[in-house]
């Protein structure tokens, strides 16, 4: 496996293909994520995003092309929780400083600390997972994850099984973590709203093979954008011919397509 | 801490309330062996209050204490080799594909070859030493602790295994985090499943393999044609069955699952 580590801290990918026997379901992946930067990869379902995302949290073996993560702790979020049901809310979230070794008193501390952030009081966290809502228990995870104080976060469809509210809510936590401590995000989502509304840059992936079609740069802080800024965003990448081909839409918008540019965006 | 507290007092009724209808439902037992009995030649059938003064007796002069703590002693043993055994060789099983196909096979020879059997062979291999029942225990007592160990590990949530490679769980921690909560849930009733056999086959060997324990005393009252001993040794070993299951593994496994009954 090609993790090796660089001097700067960045996530950089090169040519990195994969295949699951005989079928292909990625090839010629480049990605550049700086520290302190927010990437979403958006794709229909099937196109290879969580296959891409396991090769870089090292859970798969890198068949094809380089990945070089210079980023020292990366930490993991799923789409489901996946929460060890015989622990307890705050167990759980220590529970990767006790795979680094963090004495008890001192994980629980910093456990402690991470969920006041997000708004888990004690008698949550005395809890098990399946007395928690699922909301509860997104945020548990979220903050399983950010208690590691990752440089690299990796986000996998993390909120999509959500409603509106808890999203946004989930959001707002995540963007404040990132003011607190700029980290790297990667994040998967096959929202395009949700990474409009929250990524420095959005990197749009076709299907079959898997393969990133284009590009998007937001220069603007995330925690910053009104709603408005974000629908009309979502609206002008929906226009965009290449992104409705790798969605399976039908031909581009028919009338005056709407200047992407003049609400932010910038094509990579 | 106080939700916990509280979960549990409201679970406290229906737990005393099963006690009682277990208790009812064996004194309607009693009951019936009672009624039985009054038809029944005593030599066929004695009365349970004939039985149970002779298990007094047998308790009060002190010689049923010592056959009992033998009997205990040796299938507590072949239990307890089992229970490390099974348990440990049923997860490694479980961890590769091909080892549970291969073991199957194995253990299905094991359930088939009838405990008579290996009795026989062990009397060959260790005479009337303390080794003929503990190893007939431990062979009857495997099959099961094997197999729930081994599905224990095979059933365990591949997400959540995932889950704990992303996170860099060492191995110690994988096992006491991941491992073992999930399978604890299928060996528990595999081990009680097992202690139940490991009294039933222990006292079968002493019957026909040693000079003492409860096999023994029992070959001595059938020989003797007195069908009140033969009965008060049998409630004596069931009665000990009963209080290792319910005073000390229920409240173990009530303990350990306690995340299970909270859902
Ligand atoms: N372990 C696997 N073995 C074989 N095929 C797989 C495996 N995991 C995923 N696939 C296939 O690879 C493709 C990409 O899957 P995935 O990376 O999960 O896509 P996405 O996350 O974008 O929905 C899908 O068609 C899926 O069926
Ligand atoms: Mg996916």
């Amino acid at each position: 496996m090609a993790h090796a580590g660089v001097n700067t801290a960045a996530l950089e990918l090169a040519g990195v293909g994969h295949a699951y026997g005989a079928r292909t379901v990625l090839s010629g992946i480049d990605l550049h994520l700086p520290a302190g930067r927010i990437h979403a990869l958006v794709g229909p379902s099937g196109c290879g995003k969580t296959t891409l995302l396991h090769l870089v949290a090292g859970l798969l073996p890198l068949q094809d092309g380089t990945i070089r993560n210079g980023f020292a702790r990366s930490a993991c979020m799923f789409q489901q929780p996946r929460l060890l049901p015989w622990k307890s809310a705050l167990d759980n979230i220590a529970l990767g400083l006790k795979a680094r070794g963090v004495p008890r008193a001192a994980r629980h501390a910093q456990a402690r600390d991470q969920a006041r952030r997000f708004g888990l009081d004690d008698t949550a966290l005395a809890q098990y997972p399946q007395q928690l809502s699922g909301g509860m228990q997104s945020r548990v995870a979220l903050a399983r994850a950010l208690v590691l104080a990752p440089d690299l976060l990796l986000l996998d469809e993390a909120f999509s099984a959500l409603d509106v509210g808890l999203k946004a809510e989930l959001y707002r936590q995540l963007l404040a973590e990132q003011a607190r401590r700029p980290m790297g995000v990667l994040m998967i989502t096959h929202d395009l709203m949700e990474a409009v509304r929250l990524a420095h840059a959005v990197w749009v992936m076709a299907p079959a093979p898997g393969r990133i079609a284009t590009g998007f740069r937001f220069d603007d802080a995330p925690a910053q954008r009104t709603d408005a800024q974000v629908y009309a965003r979502t609206a002008g990448l929906l226009e965009d011919a290449t992104v409705r081909a790798s969605f399976g839409l039908d031909a581009p918008a028919p009338a005056a397509p709407l200047a992407l540019a003049a609400v932010g965006g910038l094509r990579c | 801490m106080i939700g916990v507290v509280r979960t549990w007092l409201r679970g406290l009724p229906a737990y005393l309330w099963g006690g009682w209808g277990a208790i009812a439902s064996l004194l309607l037992l009693l009951a019936g062996w009672e009624f039985a009995s009054q038809w029944l030649d005593p030599l066929a059938l004695p009365d349970p209050r004939t039985v149970l003064a002779t298990l007094h007796g047998l308790l009060t002069d002190g010689n049923a204490w010592s056959e009992l703590a033998i009997t205990g002693r040796r299938a507590l043993s072949g239990f307890a080799l089992s229970l490390g055994i099974g348990s440990a060789l049923g997860m490694l099983a479980g961890l590769s594909m091909t080892a549970s196909m291969m073991a199957r096979p194995w253990v299905t020879v094991l359930v088939g070859t009838p405990p008579i059997g290996w009795l026989v062979l062990a009397m060959l291999w260790f005479g009337a030493s303390d080794g003929t029942p503990m190893f007939t225990v431990f062979v009857a007592c495997f099959p099961p602790i094997f197999i729930g160990a081994m599905q224990g590990v095979r059933t365990l949530d591949g997400q959540l295994r995932e889950m704990a490679q992303a996170f860099a769980l060492p191995p110690l921690q994988r096992l006491f985090d991941l491992y073992l909560p999930h399978v604890l849930s299928y060996l528990f009733p595999a081990w009680i499943t097992a202690l139940g056999v490991s009294w039933k086959v222990v006292v079968m060997a002493e019957l026909l393999a040693t000079a003492d324990g409860v096999g023994a005393a029992l070959a001595v009252t059938r020989s003797q044609l007195d069908t009140a001993g033969s009965l008060a040794w049998i409630v004596a070993v069931v009665g000990a069955l009963l209080a290792v299951e319910y005073l000390l593994l229920e409240p173990v496994k009530r303990e350990v699952e306690r995340w299970r009954t909270l859902a």
